[in-house]
């Protein structure tokens, strides 16, 4: 029913004052979908297909044995802290949908970029789309289980980081590690120059 | 892991597929998998027009799906977008498990023919059109 689906939404609490749209990136297999379905505190919305044999050779699942489905619009969650309410907008990962951000990243204030260490190169594509648009970005690494963990200043590199892009880790299963990630972008954002005014 | 196959559809063998949508208004019909890949295509658009093609129309289906839960109970099946423009109408029907027909025609041509034959060509060909999931 329509309407119970309604009846199960949590409505923004009066105090919100200002809201605040972000985009929630990263290579596919990242994390994305995970990230936003954690931290969100209404029912996300996803758009998740089955991964088909169409992608052999194009969608690489070298390293992640379970997933079967991907992304291919959009992921959308809300969190609020205090005041702020953050409108995340998940990406889908693969370079096919890129042409679509245009429109996802209409109105975004920043970007949290995910990334598994297993395949950091997968990102380059996806941090030059976010830095192309003019977005300030954090990166936050999504620790797999069995990945291996490599010290932060070895990632920065690999990533090619600015020294003032903060970098940070999560598990994207787990709602308070995911919401850690967000507040660091969100002090980025409203520590930087691009500031939230 | 099977990632070193080419795409099944590298030279496009399942063309003759989209002939009975050379309709009177239709510009190009491409056959897309669930994920956004481009299975097939009509001869009247490139490869590369064809997959950007694929990959928006996956997205516009899905988000119809998530939509579906909005505007009835658990049931509301997709059947079929269409998106018209000043320019353009485009179609998107289900076809078979996974897979999907996307048309794009003149904003004038006969929608209701359209969609027949596109239903027809989903219903006769279902098996042939799906496409398997990837078993890791």
């Amino acid at each position: 029913m329509g309407s119970a689906n309604l009846s199960e939404v949590a409505y923004l609490p009066g105090t919100v004052t200002r809201s605040v749209k972000l985009l929630v990136a990263g290579h596919f297999g990242a994390g994305k979908t995970t990230f936003v379905g954690s931290v969100s505190e209404i029912r996300p919305l996803r758009t998740e297909e089955p991964i088909t044999e169409a992608s052999v050779g194009v969608d690489d699942l070298a390293g992640l044995p379970r997933k079967t489905s991907t992304t291919v619009a959009m992921d959308f969650g809300r969190r609020t802290f205090g005041g702020v309410a953050l409108y995340l907008f998940g990406t889908p990962g693969q370079q096919r949908f890129l042409p679509m951000w245009d429109e996802l990243a209409r109105g975004a204030v920043g970007a949290l970029v995910l990334v598994d260490t297993r395949r950091l190169d997968h990102s380059d594509e996806i941090l030059s789309a976010v830095e192309k648009r003019g977005l300030p970005y954090t990166v936050a690494v999504n620790e797999f289980d069995g990945a291996r963990r490599y010290p932060a200043e070895e990632i920065r590199q690999a990533l090619d980081l600015a020294p003032s892009t903060p970098l940070t880790v999560c598990d994207a299963r787990d709602q308070a590690s995911s919401a850690k990630a967000l507040i660091v972008l969100v002090e980025h954002l409203t520590s930087g120059p691009e500031m939230l005014a | 892991m099977s990632t070193t196959a080419p795409p099944a559809d590298g030279n496009n063998k399942l063309t003759w597929m989209l002939s009975s949508l050379d309709l009177e208004g239709v510009r190009y019909s491409v056959l897309i998998s669930g994920d956004g890949l481009r299975m097939a295509h009509s001869e009247t658009i490139t490869r590369d027009a064809a997959d950007a093609f694929a990959a928006a129309v996956s997205g516009v289906q899905s988000l119809g799906k998530a939509l579906a839960g909005m505007c009835g109970d658990e049931d509301n099946r997709l059947r079929q977008n269409l998106i018209e423009y000043d320019q353009a109408l485009v179609l998107v029907t289900a076809a078979g498990q996974n897979a999907m027909l996307g048309v794009c025609a003149e904003p004038t041509a006969d929608a209701g023919l359209i969609v027949h034959r596109m239903n027809d060509l989903a219903s006769r060909l279902g098996n042939e059109l799906s496409s398997q999931t990837r078993r890791p």
